[in-house]
């Protein structure tokens, strides 16, 4: 046999020759595996098996015993990226912070200080009150000189702090930052509880973040709903766009890649050649920023063909049922011609006068009886007092008669008005006919309306023979929004255009809406991005998509599913103790107190706004209307007033109020009279300014600070290397100018962390933090639709302890310091926004201001709620490590859903583990896994029972069964070491708006559309109008086109100085491969696979043209700061923008910079600062009404431009 | 016929996302080592791109793998008439220089600089001199770098292109890239195996991986340059060469490799081959057009009764036979002909298949406007970015037809599951374009419920390693059981 | 070949119980001077890395002196100008902090040092090296004891078992720990080099030469070899074996010029002919 096999290759099977082989085989060995997640801020919510040798994590691998979903989908296994399989490097590098370290500088000002009080809130007190003292430790921030301390002497000098400060300034100005809970909820449940405890502040992320679509809850009331992965696969034409399925859903992709095989066709929208592209049937290489001219474009095709020349009946059906779109509109005159205005009322007309809530019930025009008729469903209806009117029947409201609604008055009209349209792309407007009908309202008068539907028609420029300025063809390259015209922005031409347009509707109409735009930060960074986001819902609402398996917005940036929401938010937000809590909105609050809005000028200078404004909204700068959003109680703002709370109390019983209302009526008083002032109005001030920060699972002064250089500068007092220059000095006129402004806002700043980043190296106290792989907590997505559990598969390692244990002994520190100086409780009033899912989202139909005396200053009204809390800071650590009685009286729920929890509360209290104190028992929330059971006890998606209760509670309100959806899980209980054996899918839930049943894949909105149960927005549908006074004012009522800000415009560049050759191009931070965010990024597996730094991407051409080559360093720079990197030069990068991918750390392999002095350089964000849109501020009406990470201005950064040239000289 | 077994792979590069999870899940256990830091047993290239080490596949300069020579197999790297000469060095190693320099970072400086003026940074430091360094290169150095002036465009296997091809793939229009994952391809004609001086390279009877003896290896680094896939490393701390062992010990305790397991595309699959092992030579000496083909000759029909014969007599034992039945790289090599070897014209004959990459379809630009060039619904095969020729190159031994094939198969499959769950392509057409593939629709089925819905255990067909049989040519089992992990664990020593 | 088992096992045993013996071993302090400090300070017996301890508390006062001993970053770091001073004598190099170091501890050493100042001649003087010049002899033998051809008195592994120098060998020396070619520059010279091997200060080799320290003249022999190794160049090259080296480099450039010819086709480094920009045309030619 073997004389015929080549000689030389031998199969060896002799034993004794393969003895060695034990060698690898020793390797593959281990002692225990356990199960754990990333607590990452990345979505992908991978469950992996952790493998632990000797006691000491060697590797982890994922773990495959995901539940499959229904026949015909791929599985879920493997889940788990590249980064994620690199985390057990971090535990024992170098880079671990294992013990807890001081700034030097206050370390020793600290125990000499020490030495002199007995009283460490004194020693505190005596340090911050002396400004050079004070100043000494902020200057060095930064800059080393870090020393090992014991967990005694940091808990004891972040307890004086908060002892102090509250005392001194008020609870409101202690902050905390955490982003996206859901990735390990425990651990931002610690640092929050504590925060709402004390008084303090939650700051949010996701708005910060820039991740929240603003679009969302303009549409659907919803601040994000979107598809489990696997969904995905249900699509029959998939647009990816703005979302870089490889990098950012790597665990994801797959479904996509594999949705193709089964005959998807897959568009990829992207203006570099990025890692999806590869999948594309077609790559899409659109201009950048320019996504929202693409979809204004098909959305004139898909109008014009599959609503207008062809009458899809799909179409137009899910259009009468599930969105506005018949809706009437009153038309009111304007410059000889007529504008849109707000949605008809329906106390308008005679027949619903006196109906109750009538200025939030509304009118569609009926086929049969010919005349308008009020619907069910709206806000009216859902905050009225008789109940089971809130659904999407199509009937009358008043007496239940059946409604043919009509979409359009082509056909049977009182004739067409000319009514004019904002063309912003060319700063004019355009009159085109539409066809109305006259009614007489209730006074007598007559109003002209017009359908939604019909604007639409008019808006998108079809032209269905009415008159006026329609474009005439496709090919009409002057008219909005035309796929000719479209070819100018997004460079691709209109045949591709038409083709997408084709196929989008034809997919559709064959399938029933399984057409999917995958969409994210690609698209939702830039500072119009809520147009470009609606553009792209239309083409899905035009085609019925939304609310189908396989259709919809598959929004990816940021989004995160916290799945137990209800239970998880009453422990994080302390309602169990204290119902009303510190949430504030971090754009604001970032853009106001780290000074960015002292660097512009009026939002007009980039912002394109009608021609004609109206009032007076659109124009003058941000921050004033700002000051008004808060002062109207759009949107919250902490530190609240230039007064301690706790002593407007005592002033205000001083002044002899006696009860709650009292106490409110002599603040609004104060307030009116002027002798109270909003912080938000001065807040240079230092009594206005926030004094300590809690930092911890995130990054806060790096990758999350849009305008680094400024917190630097105004938040820490420390070095920066922005060279901008104050410009706002005569435009703004509601808040007060101060030529100086203040450098080192805050006393102290602390960060937990498992890893020495930017935040830590800037911050004054780093508490070791236990990793991933140390503590026990839970992590949930929208990518799955799985709950999973974090394990400690090792105790913490060195010092470190789990981020609640952290906080639970700073709890304990606090109580005790506070005792001799808070014997008794207190009490403090805490100003509250008009909220989201409560009877304020039908406060203010028009905008008035009670300062102006336009309107009675009513609390919760017209301006902001005000509540008193009794605070008990003695007991604070009993009440921290105890699930509170506030939730067994008042049940829980989110999202406008309600249930309740006795019977379940008083199980847990009697047999679990359980705490006492004052003479009660409450079930514990002392230990990790304590808190892991409690919020999968009472919350609907892992307790089948409270999912039934809380169906029950809807099916009562919406009058439509809806218990069926949870009657065959109603003896389903989880507990956290079950899902430590297997993950476990989560129930179906009245809180979260999908249907999961039998293994089908979670797509939004299917619940809405099968069980009828409205959105919660002002007209229980899907709005393609928003009527709201702002966006009237701001023309974004109806979907357009705003051009992106120039780079002038937009004072990126007004300081800056070229030297030496230079381009300038937009700045692009997409998120990138080797990190999530920052975590990962400086790890060496990472940097070994990457090139050690983050790169700067540039175009060839580009690069030539400034003399660089690729792996060169170059110094990039603009009026905010420097970045100091090497280039990667690809032509894949169209010339004009370059790239940066989020997000670099500043502590590894950053040299210094020429342009700055020779000073180290920065990281990306020290070339960003945030601007805000004026109109995602408003409040009180519908969907736009305040809620915590739901509504308000974004962080965008995208529109930035920055200045590249070859360092000269590389210097460390 | 003298049938042996082989495990050996298929990785479906349509659906590789490029994300490198394989390389960690490998680095994290077999070679974060010192002396080993540098080794990727696996590692993913950009393609088109140099890859690693730099342009590996110009084997005018590395001279890896065969030729043909006077109707006679030989290595290219080294032979009889230059064993002397190049036994003390070998004139086609790759340099440090063509891998990389290990690096890391002074971590501790940032919890250590004194309070100074400026911010401190960890700057990088040499993991193998530990002084700082410019970092300069990498083992994915041009990750994701298409459209690279440096780079991409000095990929081995644009050779053939047009002087316009080749600029075009600068282009906005034309650009391209796409993912190529690589490891041990566990050859049947293995390079390395021969060249070893000290016969420290075998492929193991049962299985026919390829494992490199680290008792046995005398660091004459012999294999480094004649495996012309560059997948043997030197490591330099402990003197031995090292190379993929394809994760035996998990194979034979029934998991998947570590780089397949982690595999979260899902592109990849793992089962066993029987083949002829009296024709190897045969084969591999081919002319460069029939390699592809002589070399799935050599797989055999494990459903033939003869072959089962052979096989039995060869000592295969009959699980392994059952388990070849079931192999998901039988049905894509053999069947369904959609997956092609690397470089068959290097004649080690690798046993790692590829099912090539379709690709966006190429657009035009005028006046600044872009515009696609084809009307096709899905990706166009004569108009991909990919030019043919290159993958052609890559998989072909420079010839286009196999390379087609697998791809008009691939797209009648997507056309025909359209017709199916849409309909907006007709079904009449969709059998068209199977039938000119080459495809029955039972076949299109097949393909794609192996593509896309396969689970773990479709795509990982482990046959029983039968540790037991192998333990017992050495001691009782019952022994083993109570001895085994029991003795102290030798590092590899340095030297003889 | 190379004896390295027994002594490997040891050094891993002390790597990994290195942080241990240090912090519980401190309670004599004599054995606490010489474990931790006699490596770079001596009493009596002149600077070293740090200067000479003998009277020092009558140059600062104890409190200073005891803050220092116990956080020496935090006295520098705060400014202090005396401890400016001191960094600046020993070039930058800061003390370290002593694991485990507490009050009580440093006063204990402090006293050591206050009642060995008084003696005359201190046991911590520094080690008496003989400074007579090195001969070939003492390199020779410094050599082979580095090498392990000859055995250390008391038992202690050979430096080759974790060490290399140039000259070993084609095969090199150990890679556990650092290459010691230059070592005698990095530890300034005969003298402190000589103290350090006396007592030497890292976790491993305390470890291991706790239990079987060198001989005053096996040091010496090493400091010789390691003085060599240093100014090893074509130079130095023994007289004795000149023409046995000129035969040697002979015969080796017609070798070599022989296998340049084989190996005309040899691969050159193949990436940076491409990132440097003309190397582009090269490379596919």
């Amino acid at each position: 046999m073997a004389d015929k096999t080549i000689r030389w290759i031998k199969d060896e099977v002799k034993p004794e020759s393969r003895s060695w082989e034990e060698f690898y085989r020793n390797r593959w060995q281990y002692d225990k595996v356990v199960r754990s997640t990333h607590g990452v801020n990345c979505t992908g919510s991978c469950t992996w098996m952790i493998h632990v040798k000797d006691g000491i994590v060697t590797w982890e691998m994922q773990g495959l015993d995901y539940p499959s979903l229904e026949h015909g989908l791929p599985p879920y296994e493997p889940r788990g990226c590249q980064r994620g399989i690199s985390f057990s490097w971090y535990l024992y590098s170098p880079l671990r912070v294992k013990y807890p370290y001081i700034r030097g500088a206050l370390a020793d000002l600290w125990r000499k200080a020490r030495a002199s009080y007995d009283d460490p809130v004194e020693a505190w007190k005596s340090l911050v009150s002396n400004p050079e003292t004070r100043a000494r430790w902020q200057k060095a921030r930064g800059k080393g000189g870090f020393r090992r301390a014991t967990w005694d002497e940091v808990l004891e000098i972040m307890a004086a702090a908060n002892v102090h400060t509250i005392k001194e300034h008020g609870p409101d100005r202690i902050a905390g930052f955490s982003p996206i809970p859901a990735m390990s909820m425990i651990s931002y449940a610690g640092g929050s509880r504590l925060m709402q405890l004390m008084g303090g502040i939650s700051l949010s992320f996701y708005d910060w973040y820039c991740d929240l679509p603003s679009a969302s809850p303009e549409t659907w009331g919803e601040q994000t709903d979107v598809q489990e992965s696997a969904d995905w696969y249900n699509a029959k034409l998939l647009a990816v766009m703005g979302s870089n399925l490889n990098m950012t859903r790597t665990p994801d992709c797959h479904f996509a890649a594999e949705a193709r095989h089964n005959g998807t066709k897959m568009y990829v929208f992207s203006p570099d050649f990025n890692q999806v592209a590869k999948y594309a049937d077609q790559w899409v290489s659109i201009n950048a920023g320019q996504d929202g001219a693409w979809w204004m474009a098909v959305n004139h095709v898909l109008l014009s063909e599959f609503h207008h020349k062809e009458q899809t009946p799909y179409f137009l059906n899910y259009a009468k049922r599930y969105t506005d779109a018949p809706h009437l509109v009153e038309l009111v005159p304007q410059d000889g011609a007529f504008a849109a205005g707000q949605l008809l009322r329906a106390n308008r007309i005679k027949r619903y006068a006196g109906v109750e809530n009538g200025d939030w019930k509304f009118l569609f025009w009926d086929k049969d009886s010919n005349g308008p008729k009020m619907p069910l469903g709206s806000a009216g209806f859902r905050w009225g007092t008789e109940k089971g009117k809130w659904n999407l029947e199509l009937k009358d409201g008043l007496d239940g008669s059946s409604i043919d609604p009509v979409l359009t008055f082509l056909d049977k009209n009182d004739g067409t008005v000319p009514v004019r349209f904002d063309d912003f792309a060319e700063g004019t407007t355009h009159i085109r006919h539409v066809p109305v009908k006259h009614l007489q309202t209730a006074d007598g008068k007559n109003a002209t309306v017009a359908t939604v539907y019909d604007l639409l028609m008019a808006q998108y420029g079809v032209d269905r023979g009415l008159g006026g300025e329609y474009p005439k063809s496709y090919d009409d390259e002057d008219a909005p929004f035309t796929p000719a015209w479209s070819e100018k922005y997004t460079g691709i031409s209109r045949k591709d255009l038409i083709r997408f347009a084709r196929e989008w509707g034809t997919t559709a109409r064959m399938t029933n809406g399984k057409c999917t735009v995958i969409i994210g930060a690609g698209i939702n960074h830039w500072y119009h991005a809520n147009l470009m986001y609606r553009a792209a819902i239309h083409a899905l609402m035009f085609s019925g998509c939304v609310g189908v398996n396989g259709g919809g917005l598959a929004h990816y940036v940021g989004q995160e599913k916290l799945a137990p929401m209800e239970s998880w938010s009453a422990i994080a937000f302390a309602k169990d103790w204290y119902p009303p809590s510190r949430q504030q909105n971090a754009p604001s609050w970032h853009y106001v107190n780290s000074d960015q809005w002292r660097y512009e000028r009026s939002f007009t200078d980039y912002h394109t706004v009608p021609q004609n404004g109206k009032n007076g909204l659109t124009s003058g700068h941000t921050m004033d209307l700002q000051v008004k959003a808060v002062r109207n109680g759009w949107l919250p703002f902490y530190p609240q007033f230039n007064k301690n709370t706790i002593e407007l109390v005592k002033e205000a019983e001083a002044a002899g109020a006696k009860t709650d209302e009292e106490i409110v009526a002599h603040v609004v008083n104060q307030l009116k009279e002027r002798k109270l002032k909003f912080s938000v109005e001065d807040p240079d001030a230092p009594e206005n300014w926030p004094r300590v920060w809690y930092i911890w699972r995130g990054n806060a002064l790096m990758s999350s600070s849009k305008g680094h250089e400024y917190f630097l500068r105004h938040y820490l007092g420390t070095h920066d290397n922005a060279v901008a220059e104050d410009l706002a000095k005569g435009t703004v006129e509601e808040v007060l100018w101060r030529d100086e402004a203040p450098r080192g806002k805050l006393d102290l700043i602390v960060d937990l962390n498992f890893r020495m980043d930017t935040s830590a190296l800037y911050s004054d106290i780093i508490l070791p933090a236990a990793t991933w792989y140390e503590k026990a907590d839970l992590n949930s997505t929208d990518m799955h639709s799985f709950i999973h559990p974090l394990s400690a598969a090792i105790p913490p390692c060195w010092e470190s302890k789990s981020d609640w244990a952290i906080f639970r002994s700073l709890a304990k520190k606090f109580s005790e310091l506070a005792a001799p100086h808070f014997p008794k409780p207190v009490r403090e009033l805490v100003a509250l926004p008009l909220a989201h899912d409560t009877p304020a989202e039908i406060a203010q139909k028009e905008i008035r201001d009670w300062i102006t005396g336009e309107v009675e200053a009513i609390p919760g009204k017209t301006m902001p709620g005000f509540a008193l809390v009794t605070r008990d800071y003695r007991n604070l650590y009993h009440q921290f490590i105890s699930f509170g009685p506030k939730v067994r009286a008042g049940g829980l729920g989110a999202h406008g859903t309600k249930y309740s929890i006795e019977d379940f509360y008083d199980e847990a209290a009697q047999s679990g583990p359980a705490v006492e104190f004052n003479g009660a028992r409450y079930p514990s929330l002392k230990e990790d896994e304590e808190v892991c059971d409690v919020i999968l006890r009472f919350a609907t998606v892992t307790n089948g029972e409270l999912a039934y209760r809380s169906y029950k509670n809807m099916q009562e309100k919406v009058g439509l069964p809806l218990t069926h959806l949870a009657e065959k899980n109603r003896g389903t209980r989880v507990s956290y070491k079950e899902l430590q054996s297997k993950p476990m899918r989560l129930l179906n839930s009245p809180m979260w708006s999908g249907l999961t049943d039998n293994g089908r894949a979670y797509s939004p909105f299917t619940y809405n559309v099968e069980a009828l149960v409205p959105w919660r927005t002002l007209t229980g549908r899907q709005h393609f109008y928003l009527d709201h006074p702002g966006y009237l004012a701001f023309g974004e009522h109806l979907p357009t086109y705003k051009p992106k800000p120039s780079p002038t415009q937009y004072a990126d560049l007004k300081f800056s100085k070229e030297e030496g050759k230079t381009i300038m191009l937009n700045y692009l931070t997409p998120h990138g491969k080797w990190h999530i965010h920052s975590t990962y990024g400086d790890n060496q597996r990472m940097t070994t696979l990457s090139r050690g730094v983050e790169p700067f991407w540039i175009n060839e051409k580009d690069a030539e043209e400034i003399g660089v080559e690729d792996n060169d360093w170059v110094e990039v720079h603009n009026d905010h700061g420097v970045v100091v990197t090497r280039a990667a030069v690809s032509a894949r990068i169209p010339r004009g923008i370059c790239i940066i991918y989020h997000s670099p750390e500043r502590t590894y392999s950053v040299p210094k910079s020429p342009l700055r002095g020779n000073r180290r350089a920065g990281g990306h964000n020290s070339l960003t600062r945030t601007r805000l849109k004026p109109n995602l501020m408003v409040g009180g009406y519908g969907q736009f009404t305040f809620h915590f990470n739901y509504w308000g201005p974004t962080g965008c950064n995208r529109d930035t431009h920055v200045l590249v040239r070859k360092l000269p000289k590389l210097i460390w | 016929m003298n049938v042996r077994s082989q495990i050996s792979m298929v990785f479906h590069l349509d659906k590789c996302i490029g994300c490198h999870t394989c390389s960690i899940a490998c680095k994290n256990i077999w070679t974060d080592r010192k002396g080993a830091e540098y080794m990727w047993w696996n590692n993913v290239e950009t393609k088109p791109g140099t890859g690693y080490p730099t342009r590996w596949e110009d084997q005018d300069q590395y001279h890896g793998g065969w030729e043909v020579h006077k109707g006679k197999l030989r290595l290219r790297s080294t032979g009889k008439g230059k064993i002397v000469t190049n036994i003390f060095h070998n004139p086609f190693m790759p340099t440090m220089d063509d891998y990389y320099e290990p690096w890391t970072y002074k971590y501790e400086d940032l919890f250590n600089a004194p309070e100074g003026t400026d911010q401190p940074t960890a700057r990088p430091v040499s993991m193998v001199t530990g002084e700082h360094m410019d970092v300069e290169a990498g083992p994915n150095w041009d990750d994701d770098l298409g459209g690279s002036p440096v780079y991409a465009a000095n990929d081995k296997n644009l050779d053939g292109l047009s002087e316009e091809q080749r600029q075009q793939l600068f282009a906005v229009e034309r650009l391209v890239f796409f993912y190529f994952p690589r490891i041990c391809n566990h050859c049947l004609n293995p390079s390395c195996v021969a060249a070893c001086p000290s016969g420290a390279l075998y492929k193991r009877g049962e299985d026919g991986i390829v494992l490199l003896d680290q008792k046995r290896c005398r660091a004459w680094r012999s294999c480094v340059a004649a495996c012309p896939y560059k997948k043997t490393f030197f490591n330099w701390s402990t003197g031995k060469s090292e190379k993929c062992i394809l994760c035996y010990p998990r194979l034979e305790t029934g998991q998947a490799p570590a780089c397949f397991h982690s595999c979260v595309g899902r592109i990849r699959y793992l089962g066993v081959v029987l083949y002829d092992a009296d024709r190897l030579e045969e084969v591999a000496k081919l002319p460069d057009d029939k390699l592809i083909e002589g070399q799935r000759s050599l797989i055999l029909d494990p459903n033939d009764p003869e072959v089962i014969e052979a096989a039995r007599a060869n000592g295969v034992h009959d699980s392994v036979i059952e388990s070849a039945q079931r192999s998901p790289v039988y049905k894509f090599v053999k069947v369904w002909k959609i997956a092609l070897p690397p470089h068959i014209e290097y004649r080690t004959l690798p046993m790692l298949f590829y099912v090539p990459p379709m690709s966006p379809v190429m657009a035009n630009r005028q006046d600044g406007t872009v515009e696609s060039v084809s009307d096709n619904f899905f990706h166009d095969i004569e108009q991909a970015r990919v030019p043919m020729k290159f993958l052609a190159n890559l998989f072909g031994a420079g010839g286009e037809g196999k390379v087609v094939y697998a791809l008009k198969k691939q797209k009648a499959v997507r056309t025909y599951r359209r017709a199916l769950t849409v309909g907006d392509i007709s079904m009449e057409t969709a059998e068209k374009m199977l039938a000119e593939a080459d495809c029955t629709k039972e076949e299109a089925d097949a393909i794609y419920h192996l593509t896309s819905l396969c689970t773990f255990d479709d795509r990982f067909v482990i046959p029983p390693m039968h540790r037991e049989e192998a333990i017992e040519m050495m001691r009782e089992p019952s022994e083993h059981k109570t001895a085994v992990g029991f003795g102290f664990i030798e590092p590899p020593k340095r030297g003889f | 070949m190379i004896r390295t088992s027994t002594p490997l096992r040891g050094i891993l045993a002390a790597c990994l119980l290195g942080g241990w013996s240090a912090t519980t071993r401190a309670q004599d302090p004599a054995a606490d001077f010489r474990q931790n400090c006699m490596s770079c300070h001596t009493i009596g017996g002149g600077r070293l890395t740090g200067p000479d301890l003998k009277n020092v508390d009558q140059r600062k006062d104890r409190d200073w002196l005891t803050r220092f001993i116990m956080d020496p970053r935090a006295v520098i770091d705060s400014g202090d100008p005396y401890a400016q001073e001191l960094l600046k004598d020993a070039r930058n190099a800061v003390m370290p902090t002593l694991p485990g170091m507490t009050r009580a501890r440093a006063t204990a050493l402090l006293d050591l040092i206050g009642a060995e100042s008084k003696l005359e001649k201190s046991q911590f003087a520094g080690v008496q090296i003989s400074d007579r010049p090195f001969t070939p002899e003492d390199i020779e033998r410094g050599r082979l004891m580095f090498l392990g051809r000859v055995p250390l008195a008391r038992g202690g592994p050979s430096c080759i078992a974790c060490h290399t120098t140039n000259g070993v060998g084609a095969l090199g020396g150990g890679t556990l720990a650092p290459d010691l070619t230059t070592v005698f520059e990095r530890y300034e010279g005969r003298k402190t080099l000589s103290t350090w091997l006396t007592a030497p200060a890292t976790p491993t080799m305390q470890a291991v030469f706790r239990q079987a320290p060198l001989e005053s003249d096996e040091i010496l022999a090493l400091v010789a070899y390691f003085q060599s190794t240093l100014q090893r160049s074509p130079d130095d090259v023994a007289t004795s074996r000149l023409n046995f080296v000129l035969l040697g480099l002979g015969g080796t450039i017609v070798v070599l010029g022989l296998f340049d010819v084989i190996w005309r086709g040899r691969l050159k480094s193949v990436r940076r002919m491409l990132v440097h920009r003309n190397g582009s045309e090269n490379t596919h030619g």
